[in-house]
């Protein structure tokens, strides 16, 4: 994850569900209150970037009396609900019938992110399996539009260029191939990283099409 | 409660206000609320009751929701958050959308704002700052702080994704005049037609420009080294030496030595990688 990863970046901008330890008379406009003392114990949902380094911090408090509590963060930090129980649930009913994109775009890097943050081993477990079983269906979704394509490759003339090509190749999948509106339901839902997969995957399965087809040619 | 005109006009008044403000979320409610609010003293005399202030706190409440819902409190980061948005956007195309000036200048102005509150949280403390006895202002500052890099954060990364889109537009042999559009002035319309469209002004800030000329030269300078091979030229193996070309672009006279139509290949790649000719057959 590089510092100028742009997805890394818009990862960090996801909101997390935030309680303040400690009283802070500033921040009040964080919880759409400018002008008023953040109260501690105000649930807020800060933006990763914020969290992090927030609940990572230490107050630097000397408790004399409790020395087990003389050092608190200045907030405490849940799950998003994009990683809740609910979705967690359903993923293991059925990885593939979870739209991970209506939970975040960037569902896996704010799940690691998470991770990292917190010790979920049940999560862990869950979102390998999830990934697994879903990119077999992304890879498979990817072949079927490359290998019925070759018939319309002409007619777009490859004139779509570079990496814009995966929207396209979508619609083109609804539209001609009958793999129907489950097949396209299925890849709306792909998250970020799931989408880069799909596009790896079409792509190379056409340059190899296209490939072979030249070698026949001459 | 006695039939006075008045007070069932206002409470319908305020009914509808209630409605009004709940259902569309917007000012009027607001409106008639304070048009309610002056008749208020009249009405609290009327009835003798209490039912006024218990109406008032109602609506207050209810008014303060609306505004929650409403107004969501713009926070910082988030016009670096847009600014990266767009070099999202910019990753997935294959020319350079218009340079944010507005938005980098938002973003920079936003960054000086937070040092400027950072300073003056600082100052009472005079150097003697300590985060364990004052730690809301520590933690105000960590905010700020936080922000400031985020924003710089934005900003690098921005303008890192539209200096890649530029080098690779170098390499590729486009030319600053389709790029920078207006800048050279409308005589040279046929070149910037095509990439502009609308484009009045120049799709790259002038310091992008400049680095736009300067990478050009350096990329010459690294070619020069070796004159027998062309680097960025294309990989593919030519069917033919020569080929058959239209001109697209008035490029003056060129006389090549085999002709102007039926040319050698390498001695119009250049051009054909500008768009002056197209490549037939």
């Amino acid at each position: 994850m590089s510092y100028y990863d742009i997805d890394a970046i818009l990862t960090d901008a996801e909101k997390i569900p935030c309680t303040f330890q400690i009283d802070v008379p500033d921040l009040g406009y964080l919880d759409n209150q400018p002008g008023h003392t953040l109260k501690a114990g105000s649930r807020v949902a800060l933006p990763i970037w914020l969290a992090e380094m927030l609940a990572i911090a230490n107050t630097g408090a000397v408790d004399m009396d409790d020395p087990s509590q003389s050092s608190k963060s200045f907030i405490t930090f849940d799950l998003p609900s994009a990683l809740g129980n609910d979705v967690v649930q359903a993923l293991k009913a059925d990885p593939r019938s979870v739209p991970l994109r209506d939970q975040s775009a960037h569902f896996y890097a704010l799940a690691t992110h998470m991770m990292e943050l917190s010790e979920e081993p049940e999560l862990s477990a869950v979102l390998r399996k999830t990934f697994v079983s879903r990119a077999a269906e992304i890879a498979l979704h990817a072949r079927k539009v490359g290998g019925g394509g070759s018939s319309y490759h002409g007619r777009d003339g490859g004139g779509a260029g570079g990496k814009g090509k995966g929207k396209a190749t979508k619609e083109d999948n609804a539209s001609n191939l009958g793999v129907g509106g489950a097949g396209e339901e299925f890849l709306r839902g792909l998250d970020e990283w799931e989408r880069k997969l799909f596009r790896s995957a079409h792509d190379g399965t056409k340059a190899s099409k296209e490939w072979m087809e030249n070698v026949k040619k001459r | 409660m006695p039939a006075i005109p008045g007070v069932s006009v206002c409470q319908n008044l305020y009914l509808i206000a209630c409605r009004m403000g709940v259902r569309s979320g917007n000012w009027l409610g607001v409106g008639i609320w304070q048009a309610y609010g002056s008749l208020l003293p009249h009405h609290h005399q009327l009835s003798g009751a209490l039912v006024a202030g218990e109406d008032k706190e109602v609506f207050l409440s209810i008014r303060k929701r609306q505004i929650s819902q409403l107004e969501k409190m713009p926070m910082y980061g988030d016009l670096g958050n847009k600014l990266v948005q767009h070099a999202k956007r910019t990753q997935n195309l294959s020319h350079l959308p218009p340079y944010q000036t507005e938005l980098v200048r938002a973003v920079a102005r936003e960054i000086r704002d937070l040092d400027k509150d950072v300073a003056s949280l600082l100052e009472p403390f005079q150097g003697s700052f300590d985060p364990s006895t004052e730690q809301a202002t520590a933690c105000t500052l960590l905010v700020n702080h936080l922000s400031m890099r985020r924003n710089k954060r934005c900003l690098l990364a921005y303008h890192r994704t539209r200096t890649d889109k530029l080098e690779e537009l170098v390499w590729n042999g486009a030319d600053i005049l389709d790029l920078a559009g207006q800048t050279t002035g409308a005589p040279k319309g046929g070149a910037t037609d095509g990439n502009e469209g609308s484009g009045t002004t120049s799709s790259l800030s002038p310091q992008e420009e400049d680095y736009f000329r300067q990478f050009g030269d350096l990329l010459a300078l690294y070619k020069g080294q070796w004159t027998d091979i062309d680097l960025t030229g294309s990989l593919e193996p030519p069917r033919d030496l020569f080929i058959d070309v239209r001109v697209l672009k008035d490029a003056g006279e060129i006389q090549t030595e085999y002709g102007q139509f039926y040319v050698r290949q390498g001695d119009v790649e250049r051009l054909i990688a500008q768009g002056y000719l197209q490549k037939l057959g």
